[in-house]
């Protein structure tokens, strides 16, 4: 089992650690596949029996490495491993704090436990070169277990796919919302329009966005197609803001769940949030 | 005795006791003839940390007491003096000057700060004993790197915020930092961290033989703190493994921090000994760190005896001092096997309390530096390790004032 | 949405229109110590209180000249509601403001009993708030006559703010004197770790106006003081007086981001030494 992968492009290494730190904020926990394609992080719900994936997160290997081998598992030459989150974040936050990074190197490598090594090439102040390395340690998955990993949910016949509002200014309000409760209906109609109400029994809070762009509806215009969800875990999900998105969907089917699928050139999260019960 | 301190010069003091108040949870304070010294010790004695400040630090500086009186020195809570200093960034805005003022014999050491618009606070800080803290460590080791405080920062900058130990490894052309594996932790839950600097990057830069020392990160970070403030930058000063780090920022003459860190002996320490090479073989792997006790009587003769490498070095540094411990020493150059000890002097020989530590200190000495009683001791010591590396030494009552000088 | 012209809801006992509700919120906010809230509404305009286990009480006095407009169709209005949740309505969409932009605030209250409605609205986005309302409970009457002042002084709050920032939290009283002698302005706070005394003289820049016919001295609790702390903070006057009884009275002017002019009266009650 070998991979190795560079990335020189400010930009990628950029989107990168956004990424990464998004995806730390979800769950502590996360698989990532490594194809000869794409770069897969996969994050399933917390305690949830059977697993069930909650975060589906595709990289392009093409736009993001320069230089990418692999020599994986299988007839799909795939490499899976489990890590934690937050120790990648935490490693891949640097590239932000510090601007004068040259190069990032990941390879996966074997010290006292598996790795994934990141190699970063700092520009020091006189012009040369520094190298920081970080070696994350990770659980290589084996081929059986990977099974588990190989397929992204399905799409659903949707009730209503939805372009989402601003979400830069959605994840302030729904931090507002987060102080008044625990739980958010969000509702949207084929008229384009989106809410997002808080009832308790102090107040009625809801948020109404108009003008949305309809992707899809399979019912009549005034219809409202609504799902209750934990507001904590849509507050998560609004942190990718920072990745700044061309574009975000949310597919809703009605009273079970709720799709949010963000895309953004070469990176696509697909992030599914369930219905919580009153 | 009373001296004042100008605005700006408040903002440098708040600063320097946010960097000790990192440190230690008590504040030691010592007035001599031309300064005024605040230290401190952490609560497992793993690390000690000390501001000096001269004579012309203040705008006005006044022992009012005869030469041969005893000088005043005090110990107060920490806790205390942040009350005072909350919020150094914004202290010279509105702070014409602050006065440090205390009687002998009284119980509380005066603070009074004058503000622009003719208000004042004055703060009453109870003094907790009169008592001194005292460590004797030394400056002319055989390593010596200068960084800015920038170059530093920018390089743990690249650890996790909850890094506790780091390992430095020196050679004549890189330095790297790395993160200390230890081995009771699971390798899994880590991310090991590894960082080259290059000779070349430094202010200064005096490294003999590669070598590889493990120390805290926490008063390193103080003494970052302190010198990203101030612009000054940081010298790291340091010996074999098990021996003391000292990082020092100095504004010449006006003005120095000293922060002492025990370091992990080389049994403890998880590098490869390929790249170690104890020059002199000083300490054995299984001998724990230096433990000294200090006699009552320190004598200058031996200060002056010992070379001193830096400008702005204190002589009183290097005073060391025999010890019935160092008798057990390989090596007989005794007087370097002194890096750092303790030594609390106290005006009431009288309030001396004989508790158990002391005991048990006394039959650690006749007994050829038993390992096992040294843990039995010192137990609490360096919390990587749990082996301790510095001791608390009985309370004397000399103070060597004399050493202290800034030799040109 | 809820956008119909105020002349379909005449039958609403109440309703105001606010274009910038960050003329509110903060003063709201500063007096935000505790949830329970009542409100008084007559033609002058709103007042706000907010008490404290009997010994303290926060008025916010909003006159109707701070709205656009303001409409009551009765002589007056007094009902209870959780101000913790109208202030995080009232500042929901703080930050979705754009350069320019101004968020908008309607106030409608339909009748005895019924929820204060609050429509927020900006750059599209609107928020539709209902917040319950309680039947008033009765609220302390301090008596703090004018005309026989004992002391008074003015600070300008910004001096007073810089003086009292780094007041030891630790004290569980603090002790204010106002003397027209020498120190004529004295704070003293008290904790295991540091004993302090704040001395404003009266010639002091941070002075405005002095005036003090006989020493008076008092005790209050730290944590009743630290809301008036924290108004000091966001007024840019303050005034200070202690009647015979201890009893002290802060008033803040605060200016809104409009340079219009919002006033706090903050009452507190002394503790009664025991010794």
């Amino acid at each position: 089992m070998k991979f190795r992968g560079k990335i020189v492009e400010p930009m990628c290494m950029r989107q990168f650690s956004s990424i990464v730190l998004t995806l730390c904020k979800l769950s502590k926990e996360s698989v990532l596949k490594l194809t000869s394609t794409q770069l897969l992080f996969i994050i399933s719900e917390d305690n949830a029996v059977p697993r069930r994936t909650m975060a589906w997160c595709v990289l392009d290997r093409k736009n993001f490495f320069n230089e990418y081998t692999i020599d994986g598992q299988g007839d799909n030459n795939e490499i899976n491993l489990q890590l934690f989150m937050e120790l990648l974040a935490s490693s891949v936050n640097t590239f932000k704090a510090v601007d004068s990074v040259k190069s990032v190197k990941l390879k996966l490598t074997d010290k006292i436990t598996p790795c994934l090594t990141l190699e970063i090439e700092l520009v020091t102040s006189i012009g040369h070169s520094r190298l920081c390395v970080h070696d994350v340690p990770v659980n290589v998955i084996t081929r059986a277990h990977a099974e588990d990993y190989a397929q992204q949910p399905p799409t659903h016949n949707y009730d209503i796919s939805i372009e989402m509002p601003n979400l830069k200014k959605l994840r302030f309000i729904i931090d507002r919302l987060k102080k008044l409760d625990h739980f958010v209906v969000v509702s949207a109609q084929g008229s384009g329009h989106m809410c997002f109400k808080v009832e308790t029994h102090k107040a009625t809070v809801s948020t109404f966005f108009t003008g949305l762009k309809v992707e899809k509806c399979s019912n009549d215009l005034d219809e409202v197609s609504s799902v209750r969800v934990d507001l904590r875990k849509l507050s998560h999900f609004l942190v990718c803001e920072q990745i700044h998105p061309d574009k975000v969907t949310c597919h809703i089917l009605n009273g079970h769940l709720i799709h949010q699928h963000l895309k953004q050139y070469d990176v696509e999260i697909n992030y599914y949030l369930m219905a919580v019960d009153e | 005795m009373k001296c004042n301190i100008l605005g700006q010069n408040v903002k440098v003091l708040a600063r320097a006791l946010h960097a000790l108040a990192r440190v230690g949870d008590d504040l030691f304070i010592d007035m001599i003839r031309d300064r005024l010294l605040l230290r401190t010790v952490n609560s497992t004695q793993s690390a000690f940390a000390e501001f000096i400040f001269l004579n012309r630090f203040f705008t006005f500086y006044n022992l009012e007491t005869d030469y041969n009186d005893e000088p005043p020195k005090c110990k107060i809570s920490m806790k205390s003096f942040l009350t005072v200093f909350k919020t150094p960034n914004s202290m010279d805005r509105m702070i014409d000057g602050c006065e440090l003022s205390f009687e002998p014999d009284a119980s509380q050491l005066i603070l009074k700060i004058q503000f622009s618009n003719g208000s004042t606070k004055t703060h009453f800080l109870p003094i907790i004993e009169c008592e001194s803290l005292q460590v004797k460590y030394k400056k002319n080791v055989p390593y010596k790197i200068t960084a800015s405080a920038k170059l530093l920062t920018g390089a743990v900058k690249n650890f996790r915020v909850n890094e506790d130990e780091i390992t430095l490894s020196v050679s004549p052309q890189k330095t790297f930092l790395k993160t200390h594996v230890d081995t009771n932790t699971e390798s899994s839950k880590i991310v090991h961290t590894e960082l080259c600097l290059l000779a070349g990057e430094f202010e200064y830069y005096n490294v003999g033989n590669p070598l590889s020392i493990t120390f805290c990160l926490k008063q390193l970070r103080a003494v970052m703190m302190f010198a990203e403030s101030t612009s000054l930058p940081i010298t790291i000063l340091f010996d074999t493994p098990g021996r003391p780090v000292l990082f020092c920022v100095s504004n010449e003459a006006i003005y120095e921090g000293n922060f002492v860190v025990s370091s992990l002996s080389n049994s403890d320490s998880q590098v490869t000994s390929s790249q170690e090479s104890d020059s002199s073989g000083r300490i054995s792997s299984n001998q724990p760190a230096v433990i000294n006790r200090v006699k009552p009587a320190l004598t200058n003769k031996t200060v002056n005896t010992l070379e001193s490498d830096a400008k702005t070095q204190l002589v009183s540094s290097c005073a060391t001092s025999l010890s019935s411990a160092s008798k057990n020493r390989r090596q007989s150059r005794d007087d370097e096997n002194m890096d750092f000890e303790f030594d609390c002097s106290n005006n009431c020989n009288d309030a001396m309390d004989c508790n158990d530590v002391d005991n048990q200190r006394l039959s650690m000495n006749e007994s050829n530096f038993d390992y096992s009683l040294m843990n039995k001791v010192f137990g609490r010591g360096f919390q990587l390790s749990s082996r301790p590396f510095l001791a608390v030494t009985e309370k004397v009552l000399a103070y060597d004032s004399d050493g202290l000088e800034f030799s040109d | 949405m809820n956008t119909s012209s105020s002349s379909q809801r005449f039958n609403y006992l109440f309703e105001a229109k606010l274009d910038n509700v960050k003329n509110l919120s903060p003063v709201l906010k500063a007096i935000n110590f505790k949830d329970n809230a009542t409100i008084f509404i007559n033609d002058k305009g709103l007042k706000v209180v907010v008490e404290d286990s009997k010994c303290v009480q926060a008025s916010a006095f909003v006159g109707e000249d701070l709205f656009q407009e303001f409409h009551l169709r009765t002589d007056q209005l007094v009902f209870c509601l959780d101000l913790t949740v109208m202030v995080e309505c009232l500042s929901i969409l703080d930050n979705c403001s754009s350069a320019g932009t101004t968020t908008a605030l309607n106030m409608y209250y339909k009748s005895i009993g019924s929820p204060l409605k609050l429509l927020i609205e900006e750059g599209g986005i609107i928020t539709d708030c209902s917040l319950k309302t309680k039947d008033a409970i009765e609220i302390l009457e301090f008596d703090f006559p004018v005309e026989n002042e004992l002391n008074k002084i003015i600070f300008r709050a910004s001096d007073l703010k810089e003086i009292l920032n780094d007041i030891d939290t630790n004290s569980e009283s603090i002790e204010i004197l106002i003397s027209p002698n020498p120190p004529h302005f004295r704070i003293t706070t008290n904790s295991i770790t540091n004993q302090c005394y704040i001395d404003i003289p009266k010639n002091s820049e941070a002075v405005e106006i002095f005036s003090s016919k006989s020493p008076i001295s008092a005790k209050y609790k730290y944590t009743q003081l630290k809301p008036a702390i924290k108004l000091i903070a966001v007024s840019s006057k303050t005034s200070i007086r202690i009647n015979e009884e201890g009893l002290l009275c802060f008033q803040f002017m605060i200016k809104t981001v409009s340079k219009l002019v919002v006033y706090v009266e903050y009452l507190c009650t002394p503790l009664v030494d025991d010794e």
